[in-house]
This record gives structure tokens, sequence and C-alpha cells, in this order.
């Protein structure tokens, strides 16, 4: 399996070309030769005939010793004199009295039995190739057998060295070979052009797709050939769907809170009045445990939320001033100290409303245990070769026993959600924190307070979307 | 101190009033976001309770409504929505205080006091004026450290002049503070219940604003 799609099409170009370019160099090379044979044959057909024409001298009994010579002048070609020229011709008288007369080329040699064994019919051109003749020569041979007037049975041939023919093929395949090595080369150039050319809107949308991932833009943007543009159309169409869902799952989970939390509320009160009936503390002790599993569990729901955040993100300063000062209204009879420290701008991923969820959770467990003061700072870190900001939220409470991360355990999912144990506790709150701060590809570890004596919780959040999460 | 409570849920509301009574507050009640602003222009209460969910309309587009109409009493949402986002912004849109349901009737008691201590500028919710001392929490005045008796509708009238220091509350406010269910007071209601404060706190600096209502001048620090 080739792992990219350029490699792919380059493999199938070239694989194409060559198995293409090889069928046709194959089929050229046999019209080649066939033609060239035709070509030949039909030569050595009219010599053929030519020297037949002399038979008919020989069967009247008029043959000469100056047959050969006159025989290759007629034919108009100085091969057929000079010796192992590979032109050849050779008349044979096969009844009695036998005799044989043969072109000079041919010197003391004769020609094989064009067929061996049989006859080669009358009136008929037999065509035999690769025949071996004189000097070891393999010879292209036209015979033919005839009877004369006067019954006598004659067979004529005359042959060619077929080497000559081959020398011109073997000429054909060398310039066959560079003029289709120049296509072939012509044709991979085009191949990688229109790979390049075919790959380039795909890296376009790769592009624009990492700046929807790390939060430049909402949308699939830029101009794209139309094939492409319908992709990218539906893949924004996606996008909005998705927002839009996570914008719907999130209102109703705001309404279901409402529509549950409500009617629990006024049950909880209705039992408060009749406090101290068994009836009433049994109803308000389950009213308070549905309470505390809804509570639970839309925590965690709105914090898994947080997984869809694609693309968006917050000025970590904004919300910080924002939920501070929220805080600081609500904890207002606590009058801590709340020390602030952080850059006027620093871009984070996720959603501002998860950042502030995150932050609402750590920064309650911070006013909850402090004494009198609470600090907050932000940072820039680069994590991994990753640049984002480190948020440090430090306490003078009484501190935090455990010191790693992992306080819920890990295999929470799997046990029984009705279970008392699983009731919303101290933990919730760092459960909430971990899956949002793990959504968004950051870290998050809970230390002692070296600052204020305390609890110190420093989460670190990445400025764009991760392919990986830092470890 | 009048409180008006915003609350859809009948049961809850009819339970959440009786507990405000019971804690020695005037509670008035609405159950939708029409009625909840038909009371607000009326001026009369010290804090509003608010729940989020309300039948026509929401809470908080209703508080932002209310903000910038220039309404400036303390709001305390109640509500159910208990996500951090919906806490902030709840107080961007202009409570003071927030809490969430189900809640525990003491702990909201509490919330509401320290409401109110933080809106009239005092700690304790306790204002001194010359040896006079008056506890808004209690509800009590003491004179060198003995009570002084006052009737519900003085401390009404008193309560509503301390928590608006240095602002004139004009004769009508004051009488529909004083009678606000189907009472029908005479026109110089309000004149005769002041006389009687004037002579019985005569350490208060109380001026007649004519044609307009009363002011209470306080000293500053005078809280503790």
């Amino acid at each position: 399996m080739v792992a990219t799609l350029r490699a792919q099409w380059i493999l199938i170009a070239l694989g194409v070309t060559t198995l293409s370019l090889a069928a046709l160099a194959l089929w050229l090379q046999n019209e080649f030769h066939d033609h060239l044979e035709e070509l030949a044959v039909a030569e050595l057909h009219h010599q053929l005939d030519e020297v037949t024409a002399v038979v008919t001298e020989l069967s009247g009994g008029d043959a000469s010793g100056g047959l050969p010579q006159r025989v290759s002048e007629q034919l108009g070609d100085l091969r057929w004199q000079k010796p192992y020229s590979g032109w050849y011709w050779q008349i044979e008288r096969r009844s009695e009295p036998r005799g044989v007369w043969t072109s000079r080329s041919l010197w003391d040699q004769r020609l094989p039995e064009a067929v061996e064994g049989e006859e080669v019919p009358l009136g008929r051109v037999h065509r035999i190739s690769s025949v071996v003749g004189p000097d070891g020569q393999k010879l292209l041979v036209l015979a033919r057998t005839l009877v004369t007037e006067e019954g006598s049975r004659w067979r004529v041939q005359v042959a060619r060295d077929q080497a000559q023919l081959e020398w011109l093929e073997a000429d054909f395949r060398h310039e066959l070979a560079w003029a289709l090595t120049g296509v072939a080369a012509l044709l991979l150039a085009g191949g990688l052009l229109q790979s390049y050319l075919g790959i380039r809107p795909l890296q376009q949308v790769r592009r624009a797709l990492e700046a929807v991932r790390s939060g430049q833009t909402e949308q699939v943007t830029g101009r794209y050939p139309e094939e492409i543009a319908e992709v990218v159309a539906a893949l924004n169409h996606v996008l909005a769907t998705l927002r839009q869902q996570n914008e719907a799952a999130r209102t109703q989970l705001g309404a279901l809170a409402h529509a549950l939390k409500t009617p629990l509320a006024a049950i909880v009160q209705i039992t408060r009045e009749g406090a101290g009936q068994p009836w009433a503390m049994r109803i308000e002790a389950q009213a308070e445990l549905a309470h505390q599993h809804v509570r639970h569990y839309l925590a965690l729901a709105r914090a898994e939320a947080s997984r869809a955040a694609l693309g968006k993100r917050a000025n970590l300063a904004e919300v910080l001033a924002k939920t501070l000062a929220a805080f600081e209204t609500i904890f207002a009879e606590r009058a801590l100290r709340w020390e602030r420290c952080w850059p006027a701008i620093c871009w984070v991923v996720g959603d501002a409303r998860d950042l502030i969820e995150l932050l609402g959770n750590l920064l309650e467990n911070a006013a909850r245990h402090a004494t009198s003061a609470v600090a907050v700072e932000v940072t820039p870190e680069t994590c991994a070769g990753e640049a984002g900001w480190r948020l440090r939220i430090d306490d003078d409470g009484p501190g935090f026993a455990a010191t790693a991360s992992g306080a819920v355990p890990a295999d929470e999912a799997n046990r029984d959600a009705s279970s008392p144990e699983l009731l919303p506790r101290a933990g919730l709150g760092m459960t909430v924190s971990r899956t949002i701060v793990s959504a968004l590809g950051g870290t998050i570890v809970w230390t002692h307070s070296e600052r204020l004596g305390g609890c110190c919780v420093s989460v670190w959040l990445p400025e764009r979307f991760q392919t990986r999460s830092p470890q | 101190m009048r409180l008006l409570l915003v609350e859809d849920d009948p049961e809850l509301r009819a339970q959440l009033a009786a507990e405000l009574r019971q804690a020695g507050f005037a509670a008035d009640v609405a159950a939708s976001a029409r009625a909840a602003t038909a009371w607000v222009r009326e001026g009369v209460h010290d804090l509003i309770i608010l729940d989020l969910g309300l039948p026509d309309g929401d809470g908080v587009a209703l508080l932002k409504a209310w903000r910038a109409e220039g309404v400036s009493i303390p709001v305390l949402i109640l509500t159910a929505r208990d996500a951090w986002f919906e806490k902030v912004s709840g107080i961007e849109a202009g409570a003071d205080d927030y809490v969430t349901k189900p809640y525990h009737p003491q702990e909201l008691l509490a919330r509401v006091r320290a409401l109110f201590r933080r809106a009239v500028g005092t700690s304790n919710g306790v204002v001194t004026v010359e040896g006079l001392v008056i506890d808004l929490m209690a509800q009590q005045v003491r004179r060198n450290g003995q009570p002084v008796p006052l009737t519900a509708k003085e401390w009404s009238l008193l309560e509503a002049l301390v928590t608006r220091p240095g602002r004139v509350v004009t004769k009508d406010f004051l009488r529909a503070r004083l009678y606000h269910d189907g009472e029908d007071p005479d026109s110089n209601t309000v004149e005769v219940f002041m006389a009687r404060l004037r002579r019985k706190l005569p350490e208060l600096h109380l001026t007649t604003e004519r044609g307009l209502g009363y002011r209470l001048l306080l000293p500053r620090g005078r809280g503790s």
C-alpha cells in the first residue's frame, strides 16, 4: 500500500506508460519485421520469376557455360556473382538426366533442400526462413517446382541472406528505443505535472483544514476546482452542523439542568417541611442523591462537549478577567485577596465557555480552601515544541494531599453509574478540569504551592490545536 | 427588608416566600418576567431573588434590561443552571450573587443578608449614628445599649431611608413600601409616620426635600 496519493499516481502512470510503450514497441517491431519480410519476399519472387524463365532455355538443351553470368546480368545485380554475397539462385533438374545450375555467388556450394523429404507442390511458391546456407548464413528461400513441356521436373530456388534484414530490424529497434524513451519521458513528465496540479488543490484544502483545526478560521476557505469545491462545501457544511449540534447540546444541557433541578429543589423543600418524619428523610435523601447524580453527569457532559471546540480559540486574559470578576462577586464575603499577573493577550485553544468552566472549577477549589489569598499567573511556555501558556493558580489554604493529577480512578467510567461512591465529591471539579484540559490537548497537575503555601494547580494549554498531545 | 422573589415554579415560589417571611423579610412574588418588571418599576424593593428560567423570557436578558434602565437594586440569581459560564454570564449581566438549586434555606438566607449588608455598605449590617445603633439584620434600634421600640411600619420607613443614605426618597415610594397588600392609606400617612420617627430618633439627620420627599444624611464611617 503506497502511502501518498502522489506516489500512487506516479506509480500508476509509470506502470501504464511502461506497459503501453512496451506493447507499442512489440507491435511496431512485428509490423516492421513483417513489412521487411514482405518486401524481401516480393523482390525474391520477382527474381524467382526471372530465374524460372531460364528453365525453358535449359529444358530445350540450350544451356551453356555462361548461364550463371547471363542470369546474373539479367537479374541486374552484381551480388549474384560475388561469392557468398548472400544472394543466390539455383536451378535443379530433378528428372534424368539430373543437373544443377547455380549463381556464381554460391561458388562451390549448393542450396539446401528447401523442403526436406517432400516436393514443393507444382505451381506454388514455397517460402522458408532461416535456412542455413553457405558460410553459416541464415537464408530466406523461395522455391518453385515446375514441369516443362517435355515432361522434365525442375526445382528453382532463390535465396537471400537474412542478416541484412536483421540488421535493418536491429537499426529500427535502436531508433525505436530512443523514440519511445523520449515518449516515455514526455509522458512521465506530463504525469508528474498532472500529479502536481492534481494534488495542489488537495494540499490547499489540507492547509485550510489545518487553519480550521488550529483556530485561525472557522471554515475551509479558498478557491478550488469544481470537483474539490463540492467537497469543500460539504466539509464546511459538516463543520457548521457540528458546531450547531454542539451549541444545541449545550443549550439542551442547560435546559435539562433547569428541568431536573427545579422540581428536585421543590421536593427537597417539601420534605424539609416534614422534617423528622421517616418518609421525609428517605425522600430527601433520594432527592439529594438524584440531584448529585444530575450535577455530576451534567458537569461531565459539559466537559466532554469541550472536545467539539474544533477550531476555536479564546483570549485567556479576557476569560480570566471576567471569571475573576464573577468570583470576586460570588466570594465577596470571603474578602479574599486576588493576585493577578497575566499579559493582555494570550490566545489558547478552546471555546471561551469551556475555558470559563475550567477556570471556574479550579478557582472555586482555590477560593473555597484559601485562607486569605489566591494568586493567578499566566506565562508563555513552549511544551514539546508547541507554543502555549502556563496558568498557575496558587492558594494559601491547607494544601492538596495528592500531588498527582490522577486522583480520580481510571476505571470510573466502568463503575455502576448509580453508585453513591461516584457521587460528586472534591474530585468532580478535578475530573471536569482534567477532561477539558485533555480535550484541548493540554496538561494539568496539582502540587504544593511554593508561592502561597497551599495548593497550586498548573495548567498548560497550547496556542493552537495539536496533532498529538504532549506527555 | 423588602424582597422580590421571581420564580415560575409555584411550589418552590410558595416555599421560598414562606421561608423568607419566616426569616423576617417582606417578600413579594412574581411568576413571570412581565410581572417582575412591573414590580421592579415600582422600585420598592431592597433586593431581588431572580430565577433564570422564566416562562416568558430569559432571566439574564431580563436582568440586563433592568440594569440598562438604571435599576440598581441588588439581584441574587437563584437558578438550576450551575455551569460556570452561566454563573459568569449572570454576574456580567449585573447580578450581585449567584446561588444554584437545590439550595439550603440557611445558606440562601445568609447569602441574602450578606448581599443586603454589602448593598447598604456595611460589613455587618449595622449603622451607627451618634450613639444610635441601627441593626439592619436584627431589625432593631438601640440607644446606649437600650432597645428603642419601633412599629413594623416605622421600621420599614427607617430601613428604606437608611439603605438609601444621601438620596432623596419620594413619598410615593415610601407609601408604596408601607402599604403593599391592598391597604389604602390616607394621603398624609407618610408624614405622620415620619413625624413619629423623628420624635423617637432625634439623632437622625433627616431632612424634608419640599415637593420631592425625604433625605437621610449619615456621617462617614457610620458602619461598623
